[in-house]
């Protein structure tokens, strides 16, 4: 679940010296990894999701005295991962393949290669959602923070790509 | 088990087994330091080249002293670091409104094209929707996209026959309710969400299935909806 507004927050974001690193190491402890899996998920790729988490850990840490005033700071950094992730690979794919590509392949094939594959059949919006929805755990509500959409959205495009995956899984109903 | 349990388990199994290997925290800290000193380095170039560019293009006042040499105004002129702002929050307001609350703020911001809500040129029309949401940091100048609505007291009470939201949009249209306040709201809407409903209601007669109905019309009533929800959470 993501981390409501903490204890440490203060009026206007401003910390003492140190809490805030204290409070950001804490933070990162805690959520790296389940934003980094869930940017894996999305991405479809590890070496993109490593570096995606990274970098919005790091703009996090920018923006601290900010973000951390925020009911869903999680939320916050996977948009920024995401986004920092799908811009990097399209200008790599432009750079490499001489194309844009929507989905990379990865290096390793994964576990459940037809998982994959269905997912990177899901437009990046929809695959985000179902990710955050049904692999995070997360609420509508804070879905619809981390993404920038309403909430009505959310349930939309759970629904459209629910409808997806069992075709391509070929689950019944 | 449900679908949605099972693809829990896989979405699981699928990333369980790959290590984060995230570095210690004390690298992505240093990390953050050289994004702070290439986007001053960018800011600096970007300063130099605007005030350069200032300075060749504008002719004197009268009374002014011209600029022989000014590269080196600029080489004394050391840039502001960049202000990071946290987007103000919009919704319920007019546009103009917000736009002067953006303005305050050091942000520019203007109606998002498409969606076709209401004409954002009308006085009437509130903010019901804002990209990014309030609370982000964002650099001064940014942009916020704005969606419009007409949300008058009659088109909430029509959508209040639904009463507070609960599951998705398909789920939501299960209950006669829901279809019996698009009718009462589309008596009050504005031609824009009154076009949305009347495809949805043409949707249903035609006995198609509701997750088939075109998502810029479910999305427009969900908007709606909740921007009327909002307010009425807001007047408590």
């Amino acid at each position: 679940m993501p981390s409501t507004s903490t204890d440490g927050a203060r009026a206007g974001g401003l910390l003492p010296a140190g809490e805030g690193k204290r409070m950001f190491a804490a933070f990162y402890d805690l959520h790296g990894d389940e934003i980094f899996r869930g940017l894996l998920l999305t991405l479809g790729d590890a070496e993109l999701a490593r570096d995606a988490t990274q970098e919005a850990m790091a703009r996090a840490w920018r923006s601290w005295s900010a973000v951390h005033t925020y009911a869903n700071p999680a939320g916050w950094v996977y948009r920024v991962g995401l986004n920092w992730g799908r811009s990097r690979y399209r200008k790599l794919s432009r750079e490499v393949l001489g194309k844009y590509r929507d989905h990379p392949q990865p290096a390793t094939e994964p576990p459940d290669p037809a998982l994959r594959q269905a997912l990177a059949g899901l437009s990046p919006r929809h695959r985000s959602v179902v990710v955050l929805r049904l692999y995070m755990d997360w609420s509508v509500e804070a879905v619809a923070a981390a993404l920038g959409i309403p909430e009505g959205t959310v349930r939309s495009r759970q629904h459209a790509a629910l409808k997806q995956l069992r075709q391509r899984l070929k689950e019944p109903r | 088990m449900t679908f949605e349990e099972q693809l829990r388990e896989r979405f699981v199994h699928q990333v369980d087994v790959t290590e984060s290997m995230l570095p210690p925290v004390a690298i992505v800290v240093e990390r953050a330091k050289r994004q702070r000193l290439v986007h001053r380095a960018a800011m600096t170039t970007l300063a130099a080249i605007l005030v350069t560019a200032a300075a060749v293009m504008l002719p004197p006042r009268s009374g002014e002293v011209t600029l022989h040499n000014p590269s080196a105004q600029v080489a004394t002129q050391a840039p502001a670091d960049t202000e990071e702002v946290l987007v103000p929050d919009g919704i319920g307001l007019t546009l103009a409104e917000a736009q002067a609350r953006l303005a305050a703020a050091g942000l520019s911001g203007g109606p998002t094209s498409g969606g076709g809500w209401s004409d954002p040129a009308d006085p009437n029309a509130v903010v019901v929707h804002q990209a990014p949401p309030a609370g982000t940091a964002v650099q001064a100048g940014d942009a916020v996209g704005f969606r419009t609505a007409l949300i008058d007291a009659a088109l909430c009470r029509a959508f209040d026959l639904v009463g507070p939201r609960q599951g998705d949009a398909v789920e939501l249209a299960r209950d006669p309710g829901y279809w019996d306040a698009l009718r009462q709201g589309r008596a009050v809407a504005n031609p824009a969400l009154a076009a949305h409903i009347d495809s949805l209601l043409d949707h249903q007669a035609a006995g198609r299935p509701l997750d088939e109905a075109p998502p810029l019309a479910l999305d427009s009533v969900a908007i709606h909806h909740d921007a009327c929800s909002l307010l009425a959470q807001r007047a408590q």
